[in-house]
């Protein structure tokens, strides 16, 4: 794209970005303790972020979003003494705990199809980057990664799953949980609680090891995975904690795995075959306390194949930086994502199931014409378009700012 | 109840903190004859901690003296200012509340958590109610007294947690309440009192005097002979620089730091140096542990330090595979770093086989 084609679609997302925040009734959702945090832009076309904002009120901030139109808009979890001031001359008073749930981080099949990298070499390929180019050996690859109603229902389901762990073994309410669609390819997960604010990056760290497993010992919940290591009280779907994530989550295997799925996490065909075979009855035996018959079946390495199996599916898959960061900038809620002009929405606990990202994030309505360079299949307010390559078409105007957000298209001029 | 003996026993305590108050004693009186078995039994505490990092015996002291010696040993460690020395002071005194937490009955665990530390505790039927916890311990008064406990099983993720609530032995609690003493002395005796030593001159410079005699000997600039700092893998570097810093590594961290030093090609007097500036340093012990890790004790296997997995498990990973060059084992870091294969063992290997 040259300067000019670019400076048209900058002009353009900035044109409605700047529409969204003038209208009397956006979505924003400012964070409680407003004034104590910080806040960061980043502007169209521009490559720093304004960093070290204050604003005494809600007003002040919508008027600045109005005036300024950021292309992305962040908030600080952290609240400070002064947020104007150095980092180290703030004066940390707390930071909520927050979750980041990311596509990025999830397997998903789906990625080969939306996802491609490409190298300086000239060379490219499907799906997440590799960690060196195959060609040449050169490291740090582009990645361009698509947004897909697949992936975001898989991260949507960490989401779930995350809520449910803290609630259960964290004790903490439903009512400070706060959700959001991310705008583009995950969700976050805000805590706020007099309890949370409090801990320290080593605690969060450690509340982010127990929710994805890490450093767990299985031996310790029951499920020795030593050689020669035989389950002897197994837990029940009923212990606290991660004994009966545990023990559900080989329920889970036993319940639902056929021959070819216990191959694949690494049992030996006869040991899948013979699993596969008694399942009903290994899956009684299970849930009645008994675990041996299982291990006999499994054998040493296929045992320790299927508790490590069974973390997998029990862990919650988090970003980990994202919340043991206590210094850490957050989108602000009810903004616009500057990479997709889909709007950072806020989700009530009990609407997460039925959140359809790619509807109910939408923030404009009309219609508008577009010159595309290239786009693979996209959905977007309940229509299904393209792919298209290097063609000029009329498109609703949420999926027209989305591929110029995304620097695959420019306002088409007559 | 919170008699006299437990002041005695838990002079930190908030009870006691109060005691104190309606004594009413100044730090001048203390030069008084009458008063002097308080000072000597306070500089005792001090003496017996920087060369030990051990609370001394009773002998025969009475509670009067036990629990008022306790805030003057508190001023002498002030003045001292070596941190080193604070903190094996702060160990020992925190290791003797553990010591008679896990004796006395749990009602005083649980008063101490709750009422001199602001723990939320419950007590839980324990072995009563067919349990081995008798004690729920809210997350995050968990979560900060074990940040700094690396064995694997005080994870979190390796406790039973539910609705918010740890559940702990008797015993598990004491440890954790060895922290938040620990913690509390430490601080206390690390910000200066802005008092001037005065006729505690003497006593002070005696136990500076102490402090460095224990450590002169124990520095060195440079790192063994044989020893290649650089290519140290992540993991082991954090605890070698933890053991010159004095501070207290997990067992497990001991043992892989040691098996590895050991791998390396140093000798045990080496290793042994390496382990005296910690804070919790017992020369005894540390010799028998290094001479079983050797082969000489016990078994008479030569152990080798625990591989990626296990290291990960018990909290001491400090890299991660790809940072690592994908080994699976310290020393397969180390010895591939170095580039020259397998260590010469030469010096080793001969005393192993005589």
């Amino acid at each position: 794209m040259d300067d000019r084609k670019r400076a048209l679609a900058l002009s353009f997302a900035k044109e409605k970005f700047g529409e969204y925040y003038a209208r009397p009734q956006s979505r924003l959702e400012p964070p409680s303790g407003l004034a104590s945090r910080e806040f960061g832009f980043l502007f169209f076309g521009e490559k720093f972020m304004l960093r070290h904002k204050r604003f005494p009120s809600a007003a002040e901030l919508g008027a600045f979003l109005r005036d300024a139109v950021p292309s992305d808009a962040y908030h600080s979890t952290a609240l400070y003494s002064d947020p104007e001031a150095e980092m180290e001359e703030k004066g940390w008073l707390g930071a909520d705990l927050c979750f980041d749930i990311d596509a990025d981080h999830l397997e998903a099949p789906c990625k080969f199809e939306h996802d491609r990298w490409a190298c300086a070499c000239g060379a490219m390929g499907a799906g997440p980057a590799p960690k060196a180019c195959p060609e040449c050996g050169a490291e740090g690859l582009k990645e361009e990664a698509w947004m897909c109603e697949s992936c975001l229902e898989r991260a949507k389901d960490e989401l779930l799953k995350l809520i449910e762990v803290l609630r259960s073994d964290f004790g903490i309410a439903r009512s400070e949980m706060s959700a959001y669609f991310s705008g583009h390819r995950g969700y976050h997960l805000h805590v706020r609680s007099e309890e949370i604010r409090k801990l320290g990056e080593s605690e969060r760290r450690e509340m982010v090891d127990y929710l994805m497993g890490i450093g767990i010992d299985p031996s310790i919940h029951g499920l020795p995975t030593s050689p020669r290591g035989y389950p002897g009280r197994i837990p029940s779907p009923g212990d606290p904690g991660w004994a009966g994530r545990l023990s559900k989550a080989v329920s889970e295997i036993l319940a639902r795995y056929g021959e070819e799925e216990l191959e694949a996490i690494g049992l030996a065909p006869k040991a899948a075959k013979a699993i596969a075979g008694e399942r009903d009855s290994l899956l009684e035996d299970w849930l009645g306390g008994k675990g041996w018959r299982l291990r006999r079946c499994a054998g040493g390495k296929g045992w320790g194949a299927i508790v490590r199996r069974a973390i997998e599916l029990a862990s919650v898959n988090i970003d980990t930086v994202v919340t043991t960061d206590v210094h850490r900038l957050i989108r602000l809620p009810g903004s616009l994502n500057g990479k997709t002009g889909l709007v950072v929405m806020p989700l009530g606990l009990e609407g997460i199931e039925k959140f359809e990202p790619f509807s109910d994030a939408v923030a404009f309505t009309g219609e508008e014409k577009i010159h595309i360079m290239e786009s693979p299949k996209l959905r977007l307010g309940g229509e299904g378009f393209g792919p298209y390559k290097d063609e000029t078409v009329t498109l609703p105007t949420s999926a027209a700012l989305l591929l110029i957000c995304k620097g695959k298209a420019y306002p088409a001029v007559d | 109840m919170f008699g006299k003996i437990d002041l005695a026993k838990y002079p930190f305590s908030a009870e006691a903190a109060e005691y104190l108050r309606s004594r009413g004693l100044a730090v001048e009186d203390l030069a008084s004859q009458d008063l002097r078995p308080i000072l000597l039994r306070a500089e005792e505490r001090a003496r017996e901690a920087i060369l030990k990092a051990r609370a001394p015996e009773r002998r025969g002291w009475d509670d009067e003296v036990e629990i008022l010696s306790y805030p003057v040993a508190l001023l002498l460690m002030s003045f001292v200012g070596d941190q080193r020395a604070q903190r094996r002071f702060a160990l020992a005194e925190a290791k003797r509340a553990y010591g008679f937490l896990r004796e006395d009955p749990p009602e005083k665990a649980l008063r101490i958590g709750e009422g001199t530390f602001g723990m939320r505790i419950r007590a839980t039927g324990g072995p009563r109610s067919g349990s081995p916890h008798e004690f729920e311990l809210h997350f995050a008064d968990y979560l900060r007294n074990t940040a700094s406990l690396r064995d694997g099983k005080w994870k979190l993720c390796n406790r039973a947690v539910s609705s918010g609530w740890v559940r702990l032995t008797k015993e598990e609690l004491a440890r954790l309440l060895q922290e938040e003493v620990y913690r509390r002395i430490l601080e206390r005796i690390s910000n200066p009192s802005g008092m001037e030593p005065g006729f505690l001159e003497p006593t002070v410079r005696a136990l500076i005097g102490l402090a460095e005699s224990t450590r002169g000997k124990l520095e060195f600039a440079e790192a063994p002979k044989g020893l290649v700092l650089e290519a140290m893998p992540p993991c082991i570097r954090v605890l070698y620089d933890s053991a010159l810093h004095g501070k207290s590594l997990s067992h497990m961290g001991r043992f892989a730091l040691t098996a590895f030093l050991a791998g390396a090609g140093l000798g045990e007097e080496e290793i042994i140096r390496v382990f005296q500036s910690s804070a919790d340093f017992d020369g005894r012990k540390t010799r028998y542990q290094v001479e079983h890790i050797f082969g000489l004790r016990g078994s008479r296997t030569k152990y080798r330090p625990p591989k990626c997995d296990t290291m990960r498990t018990h909290g001491l990973c400090a890299g991660s595979g790809e940072a690592c060059g994908g080994v699976r084992h310290p020393m397969a870091y180390y010895e591939k770093k170095l580039g020259s294969g397998p260590i010469q063992r030469a010096q080793t290997e001969g005393r192993r086989n005589g």
